[in-house]
C-alpha cells in the first residue's frame, strides 16, 4: 500500500487514540480529586494528561488542516503542540525521580528534575522563537531536547538503579523513545516517510500514556479501554477472516445480486459475527482479567473464603481473614473491619474508604468491613459488589451460631456454677444453723449428765436429736411456728442442762398461732445467739425469752411479730451493725425472709436501755392464712 | 514414787468441769487443787495454790481463758493446756506455737497423754518457760486471727482483777512490754499487751494512734495546742497531756482538726 495515503490516516489514528487515552487520564485524575484523595503526586498526571490532550488534540488539528483542507496549519498551533510535546518529558523524569526519599540523594533527584523542567521551558522557547524565523517545528528546539534527553537518561539510570519495580524501565524506556522521536522530528518536518516511522515519530506521547495508565490506572486501563479494544481486534480479526476465506469465493463463485447461496452465506456471516461478539467479549474481559490485571479467579477466591469462614471459631478469626484475603483480591491496600454498637446514628464512611460493607449478624454487636482506596483506578464491579455481599452474609451466618454456640456453653457454665453455689450456700447454712460449739458443748453436757443422772441424760439426748433432724429436714422449705418452737425449746433444754441455773427461760408462743407458717430456722439462731451474748459472756448468767404475738401491718393484713430477748449485754449500735454484718447467721435469716416474704418482712436488732438485747422478727401474713389457723387452732 | 501433779480446772459450766473432774480423779499421778468458775477465779486460785497444770476453758464470762495467762504473774504462770469445745482459730494458733489442748467431749487418753506430758516437764525449767513463751504467742496469735471487739479489760489490781471499760479508757501508753492505761477520771493501771494488739480490738473511729506508742480516746481531747516543729500537745479531760508524733500529726489534723 503507498505510504502517502497511508500516513494521513496513521496519523488520524494515533492522534485520536493518543487524544482518547489522555483525556482518560484526565477524567481519572479529576475524578480522584473530586473524591478528595488529592495528594501532591496527583498534580503529575493532571500536568501530564493536560500536555498530553495539547500535544494530540493541537496535532490533530494541524494535521487536519494540512492533509483534508490542503493548506499549511497556523504556525502558532504547530509551536504549542511541539511545546507540550517538549514538557511531557519532563513530566515524565519528575514521577521517575519524585519517589525517591532517601535522603542521600533526595537533593539531586531534585536537581535533575529541575534541569529536566529547564530542558523543556528553553526547548518551548525556542519553538516559539521560531515563529519568527518560520521554520515551525524548530529544529533547534527539538534537538535541544533529543540531546539533553538522552544525557540525562544515564544519570537517572544510575540514581534509580535500587529502585524495585518495572514502572522505572518503562518510564525509560518511554523517555529514550521521546529522545528518539524528537531526533526524527528534527531530522524530518512528517508526511514522506514510512507509516512505521510516522508513527514512531509522532506518536511516542502514547507508550508515555499507556505506561502511566498501566502503572496508576491499570484497572481502568484495562477495563475501559483494552477489554474493548481486544474485543474489537479480535472480532474485526475474525470478520477479516471470514470475509476473505468464505466471502470472497463465495462472491466470486456466485453472484451477489441472484444467487441465494450467496445472500444466505452473508447473511449467515452477519448473523455469526453479531452472534460471536459477546463470546469475544466474554473471553477478552476474562484475558485482560486474569492476564493484564491478574484479577483474583472469584470462583476459586468463593470456595476458598467459605472453607475459611466455616472453620473459623470467632468472629474476630472470620473477619480477620476476610481482611487479609479479600485486600489482595480488590487490589485494596487495606481491608478492615470495625465493630459496629446497637445504637449508632449514621453510617459515615471516610474518605479514604471505598465500600462498607455491612455485616448483619442477628444480635449486636455486628460488624463493617471498611474497604479502603482501590489501587489502579479500580471500581468495584458487580461480580465484586456481588462476592462481598455472598461474603457478608456467610459470615454473618458463621457469628450467629458461633455466638449461639458460645452462649450455651457459658450458660451451662453459668447453671454449674449456680448449682454450686447453692451447695456451698447449703452447706454453709447448715454449719451455721448448726453451730459445731454448740453441738460439741451438748454432747460434753450429756456425757456428764449420763455420770450424773441417766435419766436426764436420755432426755436431753432426745432433744438434741430432735434438734438435728429438724434442722437437716429445714433446708428451704417452710415450717409451721409450732414445729419451729418445739425446736427451739428443745435446744433450750440442751443449753439449760449446760448452764443450769445461769440460764433462765421464758417462752410465750399463744396456741393459736402454732399453725402459721414461716420459714425454717427463723427463730432458733436468735435464741442461739441471746445464749450467746446474754448468758455465756455473763458470769452471773440471765434470762432469755421467747414470745410471739400478731400486730395489723401497714398494708391491712396482719404481720406475725416474733420477739427474742436477753439480758446482759447491751451492745452499742456500731457492735450490732458488725454483728449483722459478720454474722452468718442474722444475714441468712435476713436473706431467707426476704426471698420467703420479699421486702415487707424484717428482722431488726437493738439494744435494751435497762441492759439486755432484743431480736424482732417481722412476717406479713397472707389474711386467709390467719383466718386459717384461727379455725384450726379453735377445732383443735 | 515421785510427787503427784498438782492440776486445777477451769471453766464456767459445771457439767464440763465435772467431767473433767472425774477423769482426773481416775489418775493416780493427779492431785486436783480446785475448780473455778470463770477467768478471775482462775487467776485468783492459780496465785493461791500454785499448780503444775491448768486446764483452762477457752470461752468463760468476762475473763477468758487466754486473757487469765496475760494477767498471772510471769514467775506464778503454771503449764497450761486449753480446753474448748469447737473454736478453729484457736486450735490454729495452739497448732502453730505448739501450746497443748482439749477438745470437748475430752476423751480419757487424751487427757492421760496431756497430764504425763506434763509429768515430763514439771523438773525442766527451761521446758517451761518456753511453754509459756508458747502460750502467750498463741494469744497473740488468736486475738489477731479474730479481733473480737474489746469491751472490757481485765486488769490486776493487788489481789483482784478489775474489768476496766474501753468507754472509760483516756490513753494508752506503750512502756516497753507494757502498758499504762490512763482512765478519764485518771485511774492507771498497767496490763501485759502490745499497743498494736490492743488497738486492733478497739474501735478505730473512737481510738487514735497519736504516736508509736500513744494511743487516746478522742472523746476525751479537749484542747489542741500546736507545738514548734508542726506537732502537737493534747490536753485530755483527765487533765494528762501527750504528745504527738509529726507522722501522726498530720493524720491528726485530717481527722480532727477540720470541720
Amino acid at each position: 500500500m503507498p505510504s502517502q495515503s497511508l500516513a494521513p490516516l496513521v496519523h488520524l489514528l494515533g492522534f485520536l487514540s493518543g487524544a482518547a487515552l489522555y483525556a482518560m487520564l484526565f477524567g481519572l485524575v479529576a475524578r480522584r480529586r473530586g473524591s478528595q484523595e488529592a495528594e501532591v503526586h496527583d498534580k503529575l498526571p493532571l500536568v501530564t494528561s493536560i500536555l498530553g490532550l495539547t500535544w494530540n488534540l493541537s496535532g490533530l488539528a494541524a494535521y487536519g488542516i494540512r492533509d483534508l483542507a490542503a493548506r499549511e496549519p497556523p504556525a502558532a498551533l504547530v509551536a504549542l503542540a511541539y511545546a507540550a510535546l517538549g514538557f511531557l518529558p519532563a513530566v515524565a523524569v519528575h514521577s521517575v525521580l519524585r519517589a525517591d526519599d532517601r535522603k542521600r540523594t533526595a537533593g539531586m533527584a531534585g536537581a535533575f528534575i529541575f534541569c529536566a523542567y529547564a530542558i523543556s521551558a528553553i526547548a518551548g522557547v525556542l519553538m516559539f522563537a521560531g515563529l519568527g524565523s518560520g521554520q515551525v517545528p524548530s529544529r533547534l528546539a527539538l534537538q535541544t531536547l533529543t540531546w539533553s534527553y538522552a544525557a540525562l537518561i544515564a544519570p537517572i539510570l544510575l540514581l534509580t538503579r535500587r529502585r524495585p519495580g518495572s514502572g522505572r524501565a518503562w518510564s525509560i524506556l518511554a523517555l529514550a523513545l521521546f529522545a528518539v522521536s524528537a531526533l526524527h522530528l528534527s531530522n524530518h518536518q512528517g508526511g514522506q516517510e514510512s507509516w512505521f516511522v510516522e508513527v514512531v515519530g509522532h506518536h511516542a506521547s502514547i507508550p508515555l500514556i499507556f505506561t502511566i495508565l498501566y502503572q496508576d490506572f491499570r484497572f481502568a486501563l484495562a477495563d475501559l479501554f483494552l477489554k474493548r479494544a481486544l474485543t474489537l481486534i479480535v472480532l474485526m480479526a475474525v470478520a477479516a477472516g471470514l470475509y476473505f476465506g468464505v466471502a470472497v469465493p463465495t462472491l466470486a463463485r456466485h453472484d451477489f445480486r441472484s444467487d441465494v447461496v450467496a445472500v444466505g452465506t452473508m447473511l449467515v456471516l452477519w448473523a455469526g459475527t453479531a452472534i460471536l461478539y459477546p463470546a469475544l467479549r466474554q473471553g477478552a474481559a476474562w484475558a485482560v482479567d486474569r492476564l493484564v490485571l491478574r484479577r483474583a479467579d472469584y470462583r476459586k477466591l468463593r470456595i476458598e473464603l467459605a472453607d475459611r469462614i466455616e472453620s473459623a471459631g470467632t468472629a474476630e478469626g472470620i473477619l480477620g481473614t476476610l481482611s487479609d484475603m479479600l485486600a489482595p483480591a480488590l487490589s485494596s491496600p487495606e481491608v478492615t473491619w470495625e465493630e459496629v454498637a446497637a445504637s449508632r446514628s449514621e453510617v459515615q464512611a471516610p474518605g479514604r474508604i471505598s465500600a462498607v460493607i455491612p455485616i448483619v449478624t442477628a444480635e449486636y454487636p455486628r460488624y463493617e468491613l471498611l474497604i479502603g482506596p482501590l489501587r489502579g483506578g479500580r471500581r468495584l464491579l458487580s461480580d465484586d459488589v456481588h462476592l462481598l455481599n455472598d461474603v457478608a452474609i456467610a459470615a454473618a451466618r458463621r457469628i450467629d451460631v458461633i455466638r449461639l454456640g458460645s452462649e450455651r456453653v457459658e450458660r451451662a457454665a453459668r447453671e454449674e456454677e449456680m448449682k454450686r453455689l447453692a451447695a456451698e450456700a447449703e452447706l454453709r447454712a447448715l454449719r451455721a444453723q448448726m453451730n459445731p460449739h454448740f453441738l460439741f458443748n451438748a454432747l460434753n453436757t450429756i456425757g456428764f449428765l449420763i455420770r450424773a443422772s441417766p435419766v436426764r441424760a436420755h432426755a436431753t439426748l432426745m432433744k438434741l436429736t430432735a434438734l438435728l433432724r429438724s434442722v437437716l429436714r429445714s433446708s428451704g422449705s417452710w415450717t409451721t411456728l409450732g414445729e419451729e418452737m418445739d425446736l427451739v425449746r428443745a435446744y433450750l433444754e440442751i443449753e439449760q442442762a449446760r448452764f443450769e441455773e445461769r440460764l433462765q427461760v421464758v417462752v410465750d408462743v399463744p396456741e393459736e398461732l402454732q399453725l402459721l407458717r414461716i420459714p425454717p430456722l427463723v427463730v432458733q439462731p436468735l435464741v442461739e445467739n441471746a445464749i450467746k451474748h446474754g448468758i455465756a459472756g455473763n458470769r452471773r448468767g440471765g434470762k432469755v425469752s421467747v414470745s410471739a404475738h400478731l400486730d395489723p401491718g401497714d398494708g391491712g393484713g396482719e404481720n406475725l411479730v416474733l420477739i427474742v430477748r436477753n439480758t446482759g449485754s447491751t451492745p452499742s449500735a456500731v457492735e450490732i451493725a458488725r454483728g449483722r454484718m459478720g454474722g452468718v447467721g442474722l444475714q441468712n435469716i435476713e436473706r431467707r425472709l426476704r426471698h420467703h416474704h420479699g421486702e415487707s418482712a424484717r428482722l431488726t436488732l437493738s439494744s435494751l436501755g435497762a441492759g439486755g438485747t432484743i431480736a424482732e422478727v417481722v412476717i406479713p401474713l397472707a389474711a386467709e392464712a390467719v383466718a386459717e389457723a384461727h379455725v384450726v387452732a379453735r377445732g383443735a | 514414787m515421785r510427787e503427784k501433779l498438782r492440776v486445777i480446772i477451769a471453766d464456767d459450766e459445771r457439767p464440763a468441769r465435772s467431767v473433767l473432774a472425774a477423769l482426773l480423779r481416775s489418775f493416780d499421778d493427779v492431785d486436783l487443787l480446785g475448780e473455778a468458775a470463770n477467768g478471775a477465779e482462775a487467776v485468783e486460785l492459780i496465785e493461791s495454790v500454785h499448780p503444775d497444770l491448768a486446764l483452762l476453758d477457752l470461752q468463760m464470762p468476762e475473763v477468758h481463758g487466754l486473757e487469765v495467762i496475760r494477767l498471772i504473774r510471769k514467775n506464778r504462770m503454771p503449764m497450761v493446756a486449753f480446753v474448748t469445745a469447737y473454736d478453729e482459730y484457736a486450735v490454729r494458733a495452739f497448732e502453730l506455737n505448739a501450746v497443748d489442748y482439749l477438745l470437748k467431749p475430752v476423751e480419757a487418753p487424751r487427757l492421760r497423754e496431756t497430764i504425763s506430758r506434763a509429768i515430763d516437764r514439771l523438773d525442766r525449767a527451761d521446758l517451761r518457760s518456753k511453754d509459756a513463751k508458747n502460750v502467750r504467742a498463741a494469744a497473740a496469735d488468736y486475738d489477731a486471727a479474730i479481733a473480737p471487739p474489746l469491751r472490757r479489760i481485765p486488769v490486776r489490781k493487788k489481789n483482784e482483777i478489775v474489768l476496766v471499760s474501753v468507754d472509760q479508757i483516756a490513753s494508752a501508753v506503750a512502756d516497753g512490754e507494757i502498758l499504762h492505761l490512763t482512765t478519764l477520771q485518771g485511774e492507771k493501771h498497767t496490763i501485759t499487751y502490745r499497743l498494736k494488739d490492743l488497738e486492733a480490738r478497739l474501735d478505730a473511729e473512737r481510738f487514735l494512734r497519736l504516736s508509736r506508742g500513744t494511743l487516746a480516746n478522742v472523746e476525751a481531747i479537749t484542747k489542741v495546742t500546736p507545738m514548734p516543729g508542726g506537732t502537737y500537745q493534747l490536753t485530755l479531760s483527765n487533765g494528762q497531756q501527750l504528745q504527738t508524733s509529726r507522722f501522726h500529726s498530720r493524720l491528726l489534723r485530717e481527722r480532727l482538726l477540720r470541720f
